[in-house]
């Protein structure tokens, strides 16, 4: 999986550049959060505009990003296509994360 | 529609998922579903076989996971056969049936997944082989 991260103030923007966010590329994305987090950066927007196939690997390690964030920290999530929305959907992520349409309105989200 | 059957198989790597998966939205393209749908099955079949890479055959890449795809008038069926121990089915689907009040679980989701996007989950053992059947009725075009 290719990354693009951005920081945006306090805001750190994880962009995934691949199509597929899937067991094969969940394990790297994952690596990389627990280094940003190690890091210390505590709000985090994933941006999935480029995603157009996400499976349960992809979703658990969004969820592990999240937990990992804790009370401290939040991750967010921005662009979701119609497919990958319709998966957080029926898995009911949609409840658990708070969903952006573009990493725009997530940064400011997370600026407030 | 037009009917037909093909075989596919990949060593037990993730790596080899997603040609499965661009296969089954390919063909699944060529059928009269939505966009939706195709991207379902896909979503369906690559958990399945996800499934099968991780808990059957521990990612041993000499492992070979099986797709059989049959496209009948009414109905496609997708066959995931592996090699490994057999499956606890009945708590597999329990366990599924649980994810829509714990969303926020780690892992776990695949069962679930795929129970909500197939109309049919069966499961049989075969001698040495696990046989996980998903089955997606079609709608006929007569239908409202």
């Amino acid at each position: 999986m290719h990354l693009e991260e951005q920081i945006d103030g306090k805001a750190l923007v994880v962009k995934l550049l691949d199509s597929r966010f899937d067991a094969s590329t969940a394990p790297m994305v994952k690596e990389r959060f627990a280094a940003l987090i190690g890091e210390g950066h505590q709000q985090i927007a994933l941006d999935m505009s480029e995603v157009e196939f996400i499976d349960s690997s992809g979703l658990s390690a969004a969820v592990w990003a999240l937990k990992r964030l804790g009370d401290g920290g939040e991750l967010v999530i921005s662009g979701p296509r119609g497919t990958v929305m319709s998966i957080l959907r029926l898995t009911r992520l949609d409840k658990v994360f708070r969903i952006f349409p573009n990493k725009e309105t997530a940064v400011a989200a997370l600026r407030r | 529609m037009r009917t037909g059957a093909i075989t596919l198989s990949i060593g037990s790597h993730s790596e080899n998922v997603f040609l499965i998966g661009l296969a089954i939205n390919k063909i699944a393209a060529s059928i009269p579903v939505t966009e939706q749908a195709a991207f379902e099955m896909e979503v369906a079949v690559v958990e399945a076989v996800n499934n099968a890479i991780e808990h059957a055959h521990h990612h041993n890449p000499a492992k070979q996971v099986t797709v059989e795809v049959r496209l009948e008038t009414d109905i496609v069926r997708f066959t995931i056969i592996d090699q490994g121990a057999p499956i606890d089915f009945e708590a597999a689907m329990d366990a599924a049936a649980g994810m829509e009040n714990a969303p926020q679980i780690e892992r776990g989701r695949g069962f679930g997944i795929i129970r909500a996007l197939m109309d049919e989950i069966k499961y049989q053992r075969n001698g040495c082989a696990n046989y996980v059947t998903l089955l997606k009725y079609l709608k006929q075009p007569s239908e409202p």
